[in-house]
C-alpha cells in the first residue's frame, strides 16, 4: 500500500492479485446481479488508487478495503433497486438464482438468495458479524455505525432471515424432503 | 421454553455457506475475468498517468508507433490489441499500421473518461473514518 502511494503500478497489480477475490466476495454478498459485484471491485481498487496518497496505516489493510467495499456496494445496491423499479422483470431474471430443484431447501441456494433480498443495513451487518465473523468492535468501523445499531441490525437480519425460512418451508411441497430435519 | 427450529436451521444455512462460497466465487470471478478487468484499470490508471505526465508534450506528439509498441505500452497482449483495431486510430503506410502518439493518447483519454463517468467515482468515495488525512 505504501508502493501504491508512490504510485507504482506494480504495486497496485499486487493488491488486486491478493485481494481482488475477496473483494468480490464481499460485495456479492451483498448485490443480487453478478455484473454489479464486478462493477464494484472496479470501483474499490480504483478508489484505492485515487486516494492511496491519503492512505494512514492506522488500521488493517483488510479493513480498510472492506470499510470502501461497503460503501460502494451500498451505493451500487441503490442503483440497482432505482432500476428495479423501472425494469422489474429485467431485474428479477438477472438476479434470479439457480432453480434448487423441486420440493427440496437447498440451505446454500436459499442464503445466496434471502440474503441480497434483505434491506442493505441488514444483509450488510449480517454478512460482516455472522459471515465473516467479526467482532462487533470492528464491524462497526467498516459499517460506519454504531456498535449497538449493529448488534441490532444482525438481531433484526436472523428475524426476519428465520421468516423467510419459515416461508420457504411451508411452500414445499409436502411429500419433498427437506434439508434441516425441521419440516 | 423450547428452542426456535429456524435458529437451528438459519446456523445450518450458514455453515454450509461458508463451506461452499469460496467455490461459487471463484467459479463466478475466475482468474480470466480478473485479468479483464485488471487490463481496464490499467487504462484508467498507468495510461492517465502517462497522459499527465507527456501526452500533450508537442515534440511526443508527433512521434508514431508500431503495433507491438501500442500493446508493449498498453501493456496487452497483440492478440488483445486486434480487438481494439476497429476503434483504434490506426492508419496505413504501404503494407505497415501505425499508431500516432497523440492519437493514441486521445483515444485513452475517451476510453478513461467513459470509465470515471461509469464508476462515478468522485460520488461514491469518502473517506474512512481514521483511514485518511
Amino acid at each position: 500500500m505504501m508502493l501504491l502511494r508512490h504510485g507504482r503500478i506494480d504495486a497496485f497489480d499486487e493488491l488486486y492479485g491478493r485481494y481482488a477475490t475477496r473483494v468480490f466476495t464481499w460485495a456479492r454478498r451483498l448485490l443480487p446481479r453478478l455484473e454489479d459485484a464486478e462493477e464494484v471491485v472496479q470501483d474499490v481498487f480504483l478508489a484505492l488508487s485515487e486516494n492511496a496518497s491519503g492512505y494512514r496505516p492506522v488500521a488493517q489493510l483488510t479493513t480498510y478495503l472492506y470499510t470502501i467495499t461497503v460503501r460502494i456496494a451500498g451505493r451500487a445496491r441503490r442503483r440497482s433497486e432505482r432500476w428495479m423499479v423501472q425494469d422489474p422483470d429485467g431485474f428479477a431474471q438477472r438476479a434470479a438464482p439457480k432453480d434448487p430443484g423441486p420440493g427440496r431447501l437447498e440451505l446454500v441456494d436459499w442464503l445466496e438468495r434471502a440474503l441480497p433480498e434483505l434491506s442493505f443495513p441488514l444483509s450488510s451487518a449480517f454478512s460482516v458479524v455472522v459471515l465473516d465473523g467479526k467482532e462487533y468492535p470492528e464491524a462497526a468501523e467498516i459499517l460506519g455505525r454504531p456498535e449497538g445499531t449493529v448488534k441490532a441490525q444482525v438481531h433484526r437480519a436472523r428475524k426476519v432471515l428465520k421468516q423467510s425460512l419459515a416461508r420457504t418451508q411451508r411452500a414445499l411441497p409436502e411429500e419433498a424432503p427437506t434439508q434441516g430435519g425441521s419440516a | 421454553m423450547s428452542r426456535d427450529p429456524f435458529e437451528d436451521l438459519l446456523d445450518e444455512a450458514v455453515g454450509q455457506w461458508k463451506e461452499a462460497e469460496a467455490e461459487r466465487r471463484q467459479a463466478e470471478f475466475p482468474d480470466s475475468l480478473q485479468r479483464e478487468l485488471l487490463e481496464e484499470m490499467h487504462e484508467a490508471l498507468y495510461l492517465g498517468a502517462e497522459l499527465a505526465s507527456g501526452g500533450s508534450d508537442e515534440g511526443a506528439s508527433q512521434e508514431v508507433w508500431t503495433l507491438e509498441e501500442v500493446a508493449q505500452f498498453l501493456r496487452i497482449s497483440m492478440d488483445d490489441l486486434e480487438l481494439e483495431l476497429d476503434t483504434l486510430p490506426v492508419f496505413a503506410v504501404g503494407a505497415q499500421v501505425r499508431v500516432r502518439r497523440q492519437a493514441l493518447m486521445e483515444w485513452i483519454q475517451s476510453r478513461e473518461d467513459e470509465a470515471r463517468r461509469r464508476h462515478e467515482l468522485s460520488l461514491v468515495f469518502s473517506a474512512p473514518k481514521g483511514n485518511l488525512g
